[in-house]
């Protein structure tokens, strides 16, 4: 299958200041692939890249085989985005936001409310964007990242610092967008989150690209393949780890279930964030 | 592939936007109708005529006739002098005191002031200005009494008034270098229009100034970009939102001042001019600033040398090189030329070839800067 996105060998500088360093990875039509990353590693700046928004120092990217470009509006018509700042026009509403959007792609008779109701926003379709919440913000940028049905859609921290229900709904959103068969960049800090909604991730950094896997096979390579059983009755409480990889494992389980003082099974994966610290040196949170 | 909006119908959209921002915008939605209104106000309360005639009272009345005689006597020197004679010294007085400007100065001569002249004596004159008229006058009053007073002996001994002095006087011939403006002088309203209507223009353009700083403050404009809208889209409809907001000031200005009894053509031209120029600033001034205030502060920055040879036609005679440097020089003297003047094409040409310029360089350079710092955001 034809990459949606295809990049090679990216490097953008600041000056002195090396923010990507020689990237490169692709994305088919459907898949989420979730760009894992602590603040600076170079997230935003792959989005500008990959959006057109900056012209890479080295490397080439091509969206559904067409090498991108911020002056050619056929690619353009072809990519949503969804940024970390909330750039919406705050003197408008909501619906006024997406109707303007709806127009610079060319899209005559646009549907305003099927889109507001997606992202629970119809109740407040007309009030001024100054007067949204965070959360209510976001959900209108992801609307208007959505408005043209694009086949690669960028979504650079779309769930950043925003309540539970926000959060979910986009999450929601961006299953419905690879679900239609659009191509999903999601560049996140949040390890739960990219590894609930990724198919595969990606870690970022110091703008270099570690590893591009599905979770599980990240989690198969770097974690610890254990169960930490819990056994006891009454106040006397002991707890057991059983390496899964040992060939007598599976008897020891069953041997332990068969006692009949089995309070909990734990299984021992690593998570997302243990591996990027594993890989990487550096948590995520810095 | 998709289908992908045309240029002109990007441009549209973006233009719309940004003129239904800029009516939500609390501040300008304020600032330009009272703006408008006190421009308005101000032109209609100034004087629509110019008086050129300076009038001095006399006393005695009887005086006055002899007077009058003598300036028909010498009309081409002293056209625009009218006489008016007083009954007592204390009315030209009051009259000259009064301040009302209808009688400027006056002029009392004792009864006897013939008698006394013919027999040799010394007379007394007192001459009346109001505390207003400058010490230059004052004294060039005083000299004019002296010769009025060998005039009035003159013409009681029978002698020609013009020739009364024991020494022949020269030939005067006043040259007037420049137009002569002689009954046809510029009232102030009309002298003041045209800096009213550059200021009209300067003021819109603070306003697409916000428009532009908010764009690159809030980053929307990278929105934009991500779209098929590329940046020249941006630019050129920040230009056409720029020149839609100052020409329909300045036309509503002019349709209610009157302004388009004038050569309505060229006051368009010209005010498209001035509406590019306004333009610019703007977007230089909205790429300069960080904020709010750094825009406004920028845009004050460049505006006060674009509002000096508006300024400079309130005073005579020709300005300073430097102001006639300056960008807004040739659209203020077109504008002034064919609103104060009622001047033709033939003046205005050079004036409009000197505002093109400046235009394409002042937004060649807002459009280059403000490309530069949205493609760096």
């Amino acid at each position: 299958m034809k990459p949606a996105l295809l990049a090679e060998n990216l490097s953008y500088s600041y000056g002195n200041l090396k923010a990507v360093r020689g990237i490169g990875f692709q994305l088919r039509p459907g898949e989420i692939l979730g760009f894992l990353g602590p603040n600076g590693a170079g997230k935003s700046t792959t989005i500008k890249m990959l959006t057109g928004l900056l012209t890479p120092d080295t490397g080439s990217i091509h969206v559904l085989g067409n090498e991108m470009s911020l002056d050619d509006p056929e690619v353009q018509a072809r990519i949503g985005v969804c940024f970390e700042e909330k750039n919406l026009y705050l003197n408008m509403t909501g619906r006024e936001n997406l109707i303007f959007f709806s127009k610079l792609f060319g899209l005559k008779n646009f549907d305003t409310d099927t889109l507001l109701r997606r992202v629970d926003l119809s109740q407040r379709a007309d009030d001024r964007v100054s007067k949204y919440s965070k959360g209510m913000r976001q959900r209108l940028m992801m609307a208007r990242a959505i408005i043209n049905r694009p086949d690669v859609l960028f979504l650079d921290e779309p769930t950043d610092g925003l309540d539970p229900v926000s959060s979910r709904t986009i999450r929601n959103v961006i299953r419905e967008q690879a679900e239609r068969g659009a191509a999903v960049l999601l560049t996140t800090h949040d390890m739960w989150e990219a590894d609930e909604l990724s198919d595969r991730v990606a870690f970022l950094n110091e703008g270099e690209l570690f590893a591009v896997d599905t979770p599980d096979n990240l989690k198969m390579k770097y974690g610890k393949r254990s169960v930490k059983v819990r056994l006891g009755s009454g106040s006397h409480v002991r707890e057991e780890t059983i390496e899964l990889i040992a060939a007598d494992a599976g008897d020891k389980v069953r041997e332990l279930i068969n006692s009949h003082n089995v309070m909990t099974i734990h299984t021992e994966e690593a998570t997302l964030e243990d591996i990027f610290i594993e890989i990487t040196g550096r948590g995520l949170d810095v | 592939m998709k289908r992908v909006s045309s240029r002109l119908a990007i441009i549209a959209a973006i233009v719309l936007k940004d003129l239904r921002e800029f009516s939500r915008d609390r501040l300008w939605m304020i600032l330009t109708p009272i703006s408008l209104i006190f421009m308005t106000v101000l032109f209609l309360i100034l004087p629509a005529t110019v008086s050129e005639t300076i009038t001095l009272g006399v006393y005695p009345s009887y005086i006055a006739e002899s007077f009058s005689m003598l300036l028909d006597r010498a009309a081409g020197e002293f056209r625009g002098l009218e006489i008016i004679g007083f009954a007592d010294e204390n009315s030209l007085a009051d009259a000259v005191l009064s301040g009302s400007g209808e009688i400027s100065m006056g002029i009392a001569l004792p009864v006897d002031f013939t008698e006394s002249l013919l027999s040799g004596s010394v007379g007394s004159v007192s001459v009346y200005v109001s505390e207003s008229v400058p010490v230059e006058i004052r004294r060039a009053l005083a000299s004019g009494v002296r010769e009025i007073a060998y005039a009035v002996v003159a013409v009681y001994a029978g002698r020609d008034p013009l020739s009364a002095l024991p020494v022949g006087l020269p030939h005067l011939q006043a040259r007037i270098l420049g137009e002569n403006m002689d009954g046809r002088q510029v009232p102030l309203r009309d002298r003041i229009r045209p800096i009213l209507i550059i200021l009209i223009l300067l003021i819109e353009s603070l306003a697409l100034a916000g428009l532009v700083s908010v764009e690159i403050e809030h980053r929307t404009v990278t929105a934009l970009l991500v779209t098929p809208a590329r940046t020249g889209d941006f630019l050129v409809a920040k230009c056409v939102t720029g020149t839609i907001l100052a020409v329909s000031q300045a036309y509503l200005f002019l349709l209610v001042t009157g302004g388009f009894i004038f050569d309505w053509l060229i006051l368009t031209v010209l005010i498209l001019l001035g509406a590019g120029m306004a333009s610019a600033v703007g977007m230089l001034s909205g790429t300069s600033g960080r904020d709010f205030m750094g825009t406004l502060f920028f845009g004050t920055i460049f505006l006060i040398p674009l509002m000096i040879p508006a300024l400079s036609i309130m005073f005579p005679g020709r300005p300073a090189i430097i102001i006639r440097l300056l960008p807004s020089y040739g659209l203020v003297q077109a504008i002034s030329g064919v609103l104060g003047e009622g001047r033709g094409l033939r003046f205005v040409a050079p004036h409009i070839m000197a505002t093109v310029l400046w235009d394409i360089v002042l937004l060649g350079s807002a459009f280059f800067l403000l490309k530069r710092r949205v493609e760096s955001l």
